[in-house]
């Protein structure tokens, strides 16, 4: 049994979750802004981005990040422009979206919007007393929304981690696995499919390539935490 | 296992020294507030409730022609399903007025994930116009409501300030109070059928008897019409009734439609825009025989022969020599018309002789033959044959053409209606003929009154492009200098730069203007070609409204879910606007959307038993009004208000037996002199020197008072280099644009299921296509004066040779650098060609066919995104 305190131990995974969730949820949520940008362009973003040994997917996302902000200044209006289309046109409209943002449009036999997993996505978020600001007018599933919530969840499990609430934390852990397994990774590798072939600009295959390594990855790391025994190394 | 609890740590201090870097700019790039937010333990225990969810009553609100319930079982604002009309057991009498696949896609429309959900400008866009030229293929900026109307009200000012509101393409209730715009007017659904109808029956054969009785007609002739699948709901069911009951069908169609499959006896083919030449035939042999009824049209009729013309006519000028010849030398034998309208002479007089001696005969026509050039001529044609037959006034008997919903299968009075809405007309200063309601000048009746600024459907490009447009009631041409085109409207698209004829040179007229506005569900045509879309709600997400349409029955729609993302209602965005331009938006909207639906159902009537007379449907209490909380009210109805919103349509039922029927001009045809009609003559005018007058005012085409075939332009003859010779020429083909499954007009393109099912294809048939070396499936590339199409091959038998149809109201999807469009819109096909009362005269048009040498289409369910450079 490994006798290390359970707070040290597992700390640097639960920040390195946050702080991947944060990112990606910040991407997909909305257009990108020149905030966004900052934090990409900061130095020592992609030197120090994590698992990209552990993960090819993730490996590959970064270098066409690395690749497209060597041959883009998003200082320029332009070639700032140029990304915001993209986003715009995949994403947003108006016309017909290459690479829709929505679970339903996915998992739904009719790809349409506020569809039964909508509600269903509705009900996770209710457990921890959260709703997409427009309730009812914005649907649920929107891929920044589920980013947002597994953010939420992990920023949640590091506050039971260092309150050493281990049944609390158990129960995050538990229902952030459930909610990748049941929703995230069930559509997001046919997005990252979609936007890979549709976009003009490397930054959000690039993005697309690390949110489908990390989400599998995540998996794996909710499945090494629960697998421990808090109280136990505790005690 | 990867064991990253471990290979986190690794990660640790270069990620930490990141966050370091960042924190310092953590205010600055905190979430701002699109993510979840927080909310309190009540709530969210009231939301995890499990719910069960209930069947609203959803609007189905589209032009299709017909009305049919829809109702969508929503949980927690989220329309699980829909279903139909279960309200009652179906019965031929009783029949529920089920959906069709359309209606049925409605969820389709509302929820996709391509409807606008934000207000979008285009990028290169500004004040003035920006860079005209990249409309239609610029890339789309989202902007907030704030800027959207800041600009639209900018824009709207500017122009009127600098150039007056008659630069200004446009008709909405805000425009109205502003100082009005430009109104397009002309016919597009009825042809020429409108002022026809006025002039030569007082809209006497608009109307007909009721479908119970049309189950006493031992023959019933449908000319040109296809409700199996242009009039879905009941139309066609309606009609087998009537065929069980012992009715022989005809049918008369260059095409062998799933109706004459369904129900016809027999199929007259004719070749289109050659239907008056057919009918002057069928004249010539009922005249030749003697089978006409004389005694119905000497005493109902003026104008048949030189005995009975109105006063003042022209002796020469009647239907009877006209047809024999005796003036032109030509007379109008069967053989005369075989060789234009390509039926067979024999079957001509069979037919002739069968209408003429069947009684009692319905004659009824669809829309369809009269939207063609000068298509006036096949509308005269048509009544003075049916008259001749004197099956008027009786029975199972009538001529008519199918209005709409209401005479397609339905007919006799409307036993059911809505009430006012309260909200008062806004007229267009610059078109007051044209109110509020009607956002163009559809069938605009009146090309007498000065006050008409505008142009004909056909004519608009022509007006923005060159600067001029024909001025109705002889003003010649009127300079015109059009600045911006609007086309802000309550969610219901009005896509005409996809709907009306040359979509090539509308495409060169927007790029001309200053600023194209549209308000819009998804990105039609129109929108696309636009520089600012706000994004539209659609019925389902307002206050709630009745449809009508179906006589027997009303439908209510309350609101189904709460409007998506960003879209709002025309009256958000004109009060918006009208804030902007220092106008009194209280006066434009005095009531509110509730109100108007509160009055709607408070005002509604339905006929009571003894058929003539009405009573008030609704039953309204105090608690209501307070409920509902709106001004008004109680009263006592037959059914009680959320009875009647909840069951979501009221429905009179029908027996054989009930006092509803009504038999048309029964009374007039008794005594036409104690009933006259609102004709000059008070009678039925085969000679009708006002229908001459009144087409003559609005300046386009001329039609003399009596039936004449005059071929048409792009009609038959022009497919022939040499008439004689028979020789064919540039555009061999006779293209026919039918309504089709997939869509109602244009609404509902865009949805997969239903371009799954229906695959826009080319149809021509199959011996024309061998000849040209074609086969099934391939693509083919269809060319006429005015543009050209891609569209799949269907080699069939079910057309006339000669004769190719494609459905109407596909997506354009030009290429710039071939000008092809891939969708096979026909406008792109039919030319913008100015006719009597500005109809479209979409189905007579040319086009030249052969195999496309590019890239074969793939199927138009898996079209990929059209990606925008």
């Amino acid at each position: 049994m490994n006798k290390e305190n359970p707070l040290e131990m597992t700390q640097p995974l639960l920040e390195t979750r946050i702080f991947v969730y944060d990112v990606l949820r910040r991407t997909f949520l909305e257009e990108p802004t020149k905030e966004f940008l900052n934090i990409i362009t900061e130095k020592g973003f992609i030197e120090s981005f994590p698992f990209t040994k552990e993960n090819e997917d993730i490996h590959e996302g970064i270098e066409h990040i690395t690749a497209f902000l060597q041959e883009h200044d998003m200082k320029s209006g332009r070639e700032y422009d140029d990304l915001h289309w993209d986003y715009t046109r995949m994403f947003i409209g108006p016309d017909k979206l290459p690479a829709p943002l929505w679970e339903s449009a996915y998992l739904n036999k009719e790809r349409l919007l506020f569809q039964e997993q909508t509600l269903k996505v509705r009900q996770a978020y209710l457990k921890y007393q959260f709703l997409p600001k427009h309730f009812k007018q914005e649907a649920d599933d929107h891929l920044g929304l589920e980013l947002d919530f597994m953010y939420q969840l992990s920023e949640l499990s590091l506050k039971y981690l260092q309150q050493q609430d281990f049944t609390g934390l158990r129960e995050v852990l538990e229902d952030q696995k459930v909610f990748l397994q049941g929703h995230l990774l069930k559509w997001v590798p046919e997005l990252t499919q979609k936007i890979l072939a549709s976009a003009n600009l490397a930054l959000y295959p690039g993005m697309a390539k690390i949110l489908n390594g990390y989400l599998t990855l995540d998996l794996e790391a909710l499945e090494e935490l629960l697998d421990i025994n808090y109280e136990g190394v505790l005690n | 296992m990867a064991n990253l609890i471990e290979k986190a740590k690794n990660y640790t201090m270069s990620r930490r020294s990141f966050l370091g870097l960042s924190a310092g700019a953590a205010a600055a790039i905190t979430l701002p507030g699109c993510g979840l937010t927080k909310v309190d333990s009540t709530t969210a225990a009231a939301n995890l409730a499990n719910k069960e969810g209930e069947w609203i009553p959803a609007a189905c609100w589209h032009n299709c022609g017909g009305r049919c319930l829809n109702k969508a079982y929503v949980v927690d604002g989220v329309v699980v399903r829909q279903k139909t009309d279960d309200t009652h057991p179906d019965s031929p009498d009783y029949p529920q007025q089920r959906g069709c696949h359309r209606g049925r896609s409605q969820r389709h429309d509302v929820f996709g994930a391509d409807r606008i959900k934000y207000p979008m400008k285009r990028k290169n866009w500004a004040p003035g116009g920006g860079n005209k030229e990249l409309r239609g293929k610029d890339e789309w900026v989202r902007i907030s409501w704030d800027e959207a109307m800041d600009l639209v009200a900018g824009e709207l000012k500017r122009i009127k300030e600098q150039y007056g509101n008659k630069s200004i393409l446009g008709s909405s209730r805000l425009l109205n109070f502003y100082g009005g715009g430009l109104v397009r007017w002309g016919s597009s659904s009825s042809g020429a059928w409108g002022v026809v109808q006025e002039c030569m029956t007082g809209f006497f054969s608009w109307k007909s008897n009721d479908r119970l009785d049309w189950r006493n007609a031992k023959l019933i002739v449908m000319w040109g019409s296809n409700p199996a699948r242009s009039n879905l709901g009941n139309p066609t069911y309606n009609l087998m009734q009537a065929k069980k009951a012992g009715a022989k069908i005809i049918i008369v169609d260059p095409v062998v439609t799933p109706t004459v499959k369904t129900l016809a006896d027999k199929h007259i083919p004719c070749r289109p825009g050659t239907d008056t030449a057919l009918l002057l035939a069928m004249a010539y042999h009922m005249i030749e025989n003697n089978l006409q009824d004389q005694d119905f049209l000497d005493r109902c009729t003026v104008g048949f022969d030189k005995d009975h013309l109105p006063e003042g006519a022209d002796p020469k000028e009647n239907f009877k020599d006209y047809v024999l010849g005796t003036y032109d030398g030509v007379p109008k034998t069967p053989e005369w018309a075989s060789e234009i309208c390509g039926t067979d002479p024999k079957l001509i007089r069979d037919f002739a002789t069968e209408i003429a001696t069947t009684k009692p005969m319905i004659f009824t026509s669809s829309f369809a033959p009269a939207r063609t050039y000068r298509g006036q001529q096949f509308c005269q044609a048509f009544l003075t044959v049916g008259w001749m037959t004197g099956n008027v006034g009786k029975s199972g008997a009538g001529v008519w053409t199918m209005n709409y919903a209401a005479n397609q299968s339905y007919g006799g009075t409307t036993l059911v209606k809505a009430g006012g809405t309260g909200l008062p007309p806004a007229k267009n200063p610059l078109f007051p003929d044209v109110t509020y309601g009607a956002y163009d000048g559809y069938r605009w009746a009146n090309p007498k009154n000065p006050v008409a600024n505008g142009m004909a459907y056909c004519e608009t490009y022509d007006a923005i492009l060159n600067g001029e447009y024909t001025g109705t009631n002889g003003r010649g041409k009127v300079p015109c200098d059009i600045r911006l085109i609007w086309l802000v409207r309550d969610g219901y698209g009005y896509n005409y730069l996809n709907q009306s004829s040359d979509i090539n040179k509308g495409i060169k007229a927007f790029r001309k203007v200053d600023f194209v506005v549209t308000n819009d569900i998804v990105l039609s045509t129109i929108s696309k070609y636009a520089d600012i879309v706000l994004p539209a709600t659609t019925e389902w997400e307002k206050d709630g409204t009745i449809l009508q349409g179906n006589p027997e029955a009303i439908f209510i729609t309350p609101k189904v879910v709460e409007p998506l993302y960003e879209a709002k209602t025309e009256e958000w965005m004109d009060r918006e606007l009208a804030k902007r331009l220092g106008l009194n938006s209280d006066e434009i909207y005095p009531i509110s959307g509730k109100q108007q639906f509160f009055n709607s159902l408070a005002g509604a009537q339905v006929i009571k038993e003894d058929g003539v007379n009405y009573e008030t449907l609704v039953t309204i209490t105090d608690k209501d009004i307070q409920e509902w909380g709106i001004k008004g009210k109680q009263q006592q109805g037959k059914i009680a208000l959320n009875d009647l919103v909840k069951q979501g349509v009221y429905q009179v039922p029908r027996t054989p037996d009930d006092k509803l029927t009504v038999i048309q001009g029964a009374d007039f045809v008794k005594d036409p002199k104690a009933h006259p009609l609102t004709t000059k003559s008070g009678k039925l005018e085969i000679h009708c020197q006002a229908l001459s007058d009144k087409i003559a005012a609005y300046g386009l085409t001329t039609v003399p008072p009596i039936a004449k075939y005059e071929p048409p332009l792009d009609g038959y003859e022009a497919t022939f280099k040499d008439w004689k010779s028979k020789e064919k020429g540039q555009y061999p083909f006779q293209l026919i644009t039918i309504h089709y499954g997939r869509r109602s007009h244009s609404t509902f393109d865009n949805i997969p299921q239903l371009r799954e099912a229906y695959p826009e294809d080319f149809v021509m048939n199959t011996r024309d296509g061998q000849a040209l070396g074609l086969k099934n499936g391939e693509t083919v590339l269809i060319e006429s004066a005015y543009g050209k199409v891609i569209r799949p091959l269907t080699l069939s038998e079910s057309m006339m040779p000669g004769v190719v149809t494609l459905g109407e109201g596909a997506w354009a999807e030009i290429e710039d650098t071939t000008d092809i469009d891939k969708a096979g819109a026909t406008n792109t096909l039919c030319g913008a060609r100015l006719s009597g009362q500005g109809e479209e005269p979409w189905n007579t048009t040319i086009v030249h066919v052969e195999k496309y040498t590019g890239e074969p289409l793939k199927p138009d369910d898996e079209w990929k995104q059209r990606i925008i450079f």
